[in-house]
């Protein structure tokens, strides 16, 4: 009887097997994260093999990417407070008053957060663009010759759809801090002689203060790194610095300059997420739990505050998305018809793509599936990871595996180009850089949605399971997988929706054979002549509406606030 | 110069004020002593301008405050969980007020100075609020409701938060504050020690309705109802089996009682208790069911005929007192018996 030598040597072979399983994780994130991070450092330091500094000195000296630089800062600071701006009433709103219906608004204002740019580019150029229902409406009813609202390609319209992606953001963290505010204070404020702006001026603005501070950072993050929608709606002569990196790259082929931008980009948002974290947690940590004190509106001016605000909602969130499942079906103006949905199937020649449109939608699930599976078994081990207790680790690699979403989209697209078509790990021709780069946008969120849960499940679980008989696979089986399952399937929704809306890095790596939705969108919109731009919006349209059915799934399942991310 | 005529308020289907109507004249502390729910705090509330009855009207000096706005009415009003800015120190906090009125710096200070030694925090002035203890934390809300100098100040359960020792000590406090400000005062609170300590005048509520008005002593010695005297803990109440002109009888005996009338129920004050001799016409008797210590007295509770339970405490240094399940007999001081008049008059 030997059995103690017999436990400790299927530990011997156990342990580097679980420690291996740890190492995936790792192992990928080092491989396809840091390795691209390095490999752009390696250009931008060292562009010709020896070190030089010529392309940072030129972003700093030259006027040019001066203005660019400062262009990001300021239509980022301008979307920002123009969000908060809008946002304050709404949050106050959601905060005090009681209305049928109002966790759906909630949620429903929350789509925009899972719709992709293009699409969401798209939209607003089927309500306000040139062909867009609201002029193609006032030229016949004034009998206009040319469209009356010029807004594409001026900032205006970048700082609107800005607004439409960040309300919700800004709404949900303002709104929830603020109800979580014990209402005493602002009745002691009264009763003590505050009354109008001095309200607002002494009370209320110093107290939500945390809570504007991360919501305005993370906003600024956003727009900060917004790409698809300066590219696509801002025109040629507005770049933000993503759009420059993507310019430089795609363009002019100038990569040590777009390495050395990227770099900028880099060094920016690690600052910039450093001052959210703290934002965010100091936003937290406020949190007071006291009574509701929303009621329903009583008085008439309650009532049109409300109203007024849940209107404004409506309008800003539904008329650009109703205006492009309009226009999908009118494009051309000729009545309604369902031509560009059926050109999605044709291989039209001279088209700007190599490829029937369709074949796009089979190449995003195709992407996207990939994407989910490798997101979650990846996400599932790295939460393992995390929430291992007492380890001296987990407070070290957890900002580490959130790296990925702190690191913008194009920035990963350019690194996968320069680091990985050339041996060691030459994978340009392979369709597997799609996926994988979707992976570590996506992992991330799978990592947020189950992390949670994982920590909830007290070492009193697994150790009352095992007791009473369970082995280490049915513990798992029977007593983490459901208590984790919520979370899981959260994840794996959100990797799915991610991957399929996913632009920026996709413009970089898609090739041209194998192309995903949003960047056949991107191509359509481009393009001239009406059925070009009609089955822009037919395709849209669908990848609309794969969103939106994964975005439903999230907001039924999900049980932690957005503010999680 | 506060007067509430009629007051009547409901959230939803729920009527909170029933019809309230009270006076408080100046340099009076008015107590509102409820159990939670019984409309004690909207009341106040109604008083600020918090809330807007449906009906009825809050006159100050002679003047209805209806379309005056909360902001515009001058009261002072401290809250329950003291409702502190947490952006602003101790002095800022106290300070509040008087920069609303745009009283200029200097003489903002010199009256910021004044309250926070009135309350007993002088060098607190640069605190943080969220750093203070929780009698401390009362103290700046008090100081910020009277920086002002409030025409009259309400305070809801100002002591509700903090531990027994120190309510006990605060409310005598407070009490003298009140009293050197000189400015009619209304205080809410659920604790019929800290009313009895505090209070001019006591309002006993129940559900929406004012039960019963008086002095500490007056509700104390003769509540109106039974609901008034349950609230007291006041428990021996006897429905009355028969009445004459001017005696009633009840299941433990007869007892004298003016204008004995219409009487219901009456109470059998268990102040009024005295041991006495088994054989003597007015005796109670009964069994001792439980006895317990309580220092400078016992507190019997004794089951006399027909099962009806009394409770009373007898002096600890009394005679030899019996013991659990010795026959016990005692008699009631004629003073002692109380009519009560309400619905509810019988036990159980």
């Amino acid at each position: 009887m030997d059995t103690g030598l017999d436990r400790s040597r299927a530990a011997l072979i156990r342990l580097p097997l679980r420690y291996g399983l740890l190492l995936v994780p790792a192992v990928f994130l080092a491989l396809f994260y840091f390795y691209p991070l390095v490999s752009i450092l390696a250009v931008g330091l060292t562009p010709g093999g020896q070190p030089d500094l010529t392309g940072f000195a030129e972003i700093v000296t030259s006027a040019y990417y001066r203005h660019t630089l400062g262009f990001t800062l300021a239509q980022a600071a301008l979307s920002t407070a123009l969000t908060l701006l809008l946002a304050l009433p709404g949050a106050y709103v959601f905060a005090r008053y009681d209305f049928p219906a109002k966790s759906l608004l909630m949620a429903l204002a929350t789509l925009p957060f899972v719709l992709p740019t293009v699409v969401v580019a798209a939209a607003f150029s089927a309500l306000v663009g040139p062909r867009g229902l609201v002029n193609e409406g006032l030229m016949f009813l004034l009998g206009l010759e040319s469209p009356p609202v010029q807004l594409e390609r001026t900032l205006a319209i970048i700082l609107i759809v800005h607004v439409f992606y960040n309300y919700a953001v800004a709404l949900r963290i303002i709104g929830s801090y603020w109800a979580n505010q014990n209402p005493r204070m602002e009745e002691a404020a009264r009763v003590l002689g505050a009354a109008g702006w001095r309200l607002w001026w002494e009370i209320r603005l110093p107290i939500l203060r945390p809570a504007l501070l991360a919501a305005g950072t993370l906003v600024f993050i956003f727009t900060f790194t917004s790409f698809g929608v300066v590219l696509i709606l801002g025109g040629p002569r507005f770049a933000t610095l993503e759009v420059e990196i993507y310019r430089q790259t795609a363009n002019l082929l100038n990569l040590p300059m777009a390495a050395a931008l990227s770099l900028v980009q880099i060094g920016l948002m690690l600052v910039m997420m450093a001052v959210y974290t703290r934002m965010q947690r100091r936003a937290a940590a406020d949190v007071v739990s006291a009574a509701s004190a929303a009621r329903p509106p009583r008085s008439r001016r309650a009532r049109m505050l409300v109203f007024g605000n849940l209107l404004f909602m409506a309008v800003m969130l539904f008329a650009p998305l109703l205006a492009l499942m309009a226009r999908s079906f009118t494009a051309g103006g000729e009545g309604f018809t369902t031509r560009y949905y059926e050109l999605l199937f044709a291989n039209v020649r001279g088209s700007v793509l190599f490829v029937p449109p369709m074949r796009a939608v089979g190449n995003s699930l195709v992407f996207a599936l990939a994407t989910t599976a490798l997101a979650v078994a990846l996400g599932l081990i790295t939460v393992y990871l995390l929430s291992q207790r007492g380890s001296r680790w987990a407070n070290w690699l957890d900002p580490l595996f959130m790296m990925p979403l702190a690191t913008s989209a194009v920035t990963l697209g350019f690194g996968y180009i320069i680091a990985l078509d050339k041996p060691p790990l030459n994978l340009r021709a392979s369709p597997v850089l799609i996926p994988l780069a979707h992976t570590l946008v996506a992992m991330p969120f799978v990592v947020r949605s189950v992390l949670p849960a994982k920590r909830s499940i007290t070492p009193h679980l697994p150790e009352a399971a095992r007791v009473l008989g369970a082995s280490p696979w049915q513990v798992w089986r029977f007593v983490d997988l459901p208590l984790i399952s919520r979370g899981l399937i959260v994840g794996a929704v959100f990797a799915f929706t991610v991957s399929m809306g996913e632009f920026g890095a996709s413009l970089f790596i898609a090739r041209p054979n194998t192309p995903t939705m949003p960047v056949v969108i991107f191509r359509l919109l481009g393009q001239p002549g009406a059925a070009n731009y009609g089955q822009a919006l037919a395709m849209s349209v669908l990848l609309m509406v794969v969103c939106a059915v994964g975005f439903i799934l999230i907001e039924r399942l999900r049980t932690v606030g957005m503010g999680e991310f | 110069m506060l007067e509430v005529r009629d007051v009547e308020l409901a959230f939803g289907d729920l009527p909170v004020l029933r019809g309230v109507s009270l006076e408080a004249a100046e340099g009076e502390i008015v107590c509102l002593l409820g159990p939670s729910g019984c409309g004690k705090t909207t009341l106040l509330r109604v008083i600020a301008g918090l809330e807007v009855p449906e009906r009825g009207d809050v006159i100050f000096d002679g003047r209805s405050v209806r379309d005056v706005p909360v902001h515009r009415r001058g009261f002072g009003l401290m809250f329950q969980d003291f409702a502190l800015f947490p952006h602003l120190d101790v002095a800022r906090n106290a300070a509040f007020g008087l920069r609303m009125m745009g009283i200029p710096a200097a003489e903002r200070q010199r009256r910021v100075q004044e309250v926070l030694s009135l309350v007993g925090l002088a060098g607190f002035e640069r605190r943080d609020v969220a750093k203070l203890s929780g009698g401390e934390k009362q103290r700046v809300a008090l100081a910020r409701s009277l920086a002002p100098n409030p025409r009259l100040l309400m305070l809801d359960e100002p002591l509700g938060s903090l531990d027994a020792a120190l309510r006990e000590r605060l409310v005598i406090e407070i009490r003298e504050i009140i009293k050197q400000v000189g400015r009619a005062a209304l205080y809410v609170t659920h604790d019929q020690h800290e009313a009895f300590a505090i209070a001019d005048r006591i309002i006993i509520m129940n559900e929406g309705r004012f039960e019963q008005v008086g002095t500490p002593e007056a509700v104390y010695r003769r509540p109106a109802s039974a609901f008034v005297a349950r609230f007291l803990g006041l428990n021996n109440i006897l429905p009355v089996a028969a009445r004459a002109e001017n005696r009633v009888r009840t299941a433990v005996g007869q007892f004298h009682l003016e204008a004995a009338v219409d009487v219901e129920a009456v109470l059998l004050h268990p102040d009024g208790f005295q041991p006495a001799a088994a054989d003597s016409l007015e005796a109670i008797a009964g069994q001792v069911e439980r006895r317990v210590f309580l220092g400078d007295a016992y507190q019997f509770q004794l089951r006399a005929g027909d099962g009806v339970q009394l409770t009373f405490k007898l002096a600890a240094q009394a005679e030899r007192l019996p013991q659990v399940g010795e026959n016990m007999s005692v008699r009631l001081l004629p003073d002692y018996v109380v009519p009560l008049n309400g619905r509810r008059g019988a036990k159980g």
